[in-house]
């Protein structure tokens, strides 16, 4: 790995920090030649996971703090998630979406761990000590590799 | 994110440029929530330069469209690029909204 390819990030538990990590992504998707389609599946997998540990693991307490690293491997890019927010297993706790069911009953919750797990080609939680690890690994779909 | 709006006939067009994301949905829900309180009966929202959608800017979409929908108005989005699409489709989000390819098929389907 070069250092073009392998980035970190330390954010507070705060939803304006968002801003930073969209900005963040960018900039390693151009240093690492990562193609957009692959930049906004690492926008939206990196923005439900940091809305979760904002809102249900620090319960909107700003003084939380969150990891977030990227690492460009062959032909995939991992995220590492971590924070310091009570044990919580996004994975195993959260409903699914209806998402077959009509528009006047469709429920608004469950939408966005059902777009990780859709995104994700793995996505491993574990709690390390005082710390939650999310890793979520995104490939190119076939078509749009490297173009 | 950047929002304007064109009065189309009896439509009103909002146009979207950016991203709508947990940070920008907020605005864009308080928009399109002032729109309908002034009385619009037919929204349409053009996507064509909008390259990202998180699930915070998919709730805008299906609670706009939940509230118009129960007062018989119309709802209708157009132009979503290649990603957004895919972000639509994971979600389900492309069987229960009215999505067209192009303005003048939106306006037509909102009843403009």
């Amino acid at each position: 790995l070069s250092a073009s390819n392998i980035d970190a990030i330390e954010l507070r538990s705060e939803i304006g920090e968002l801003e930073r990590v969209f900005g963040f992504i960018d900039r390693f998707c151009a240093r690492a030649g990562i193609p957009d389609a692959v930049k906004y599946k690492l926008f939206l997998v990196s923005e439900e996971l940091a809305m979760n540990s904002i809102k249900h693991g620090y319960g909107l307490r700003r003084d939380g703090r969150i990891g977030l690293k990227l690492i460009a491997r062959e032909r995939m890019v991992e995220i590492e998630f971590e924070d310091e927010a009570p044990a919580f297993d996004i994975l195993r706790e959260s409903r699914e979406p209806d998402l077959g069911s009509e528009l006047d009953d469709r429920r608004v919750g469950g939408l966005g761990v059902h777009m990780l797990k859709m995104l994700c080609q793995r996505l491993d939680y574990r709690r390390e000590g005082p710390r939650n690890v999310i890793v979520a690994s995104i490939a190119p779909e076939s078509g749009e590799s490297d173009a | 994110l950047s929002i304007d709006s064109q009065i189309e006939g009896p439509a009103i067009v909002v146009v979207l440029k950016g991203q709508l994301d947990t940070l920008t949905a907020k605005p864009f829900e308080t928009f399109l929530s002032d729109r309908i309180r002034e009385g619009q009966r037919r929204i349409v929202v053009d996507l064509r330069e909008v390259n990202y959608v998180s699930s915070y800017g998919l709730r805008v979409f299906l609670l706009t469209a939940k509230e118009l929908r129960a007062d018989r108005r119309s709802f209708v989005l157009f132009g979503l690029t290649p990603d957004v699409q895919k972000i639509f489709r994971i979600s389900g989000f492309d069987k229960i909204l009215a999505i067209h390819d192009t303005r003048a098929d939106a306006i037509a389907f909102a009843g403009g």
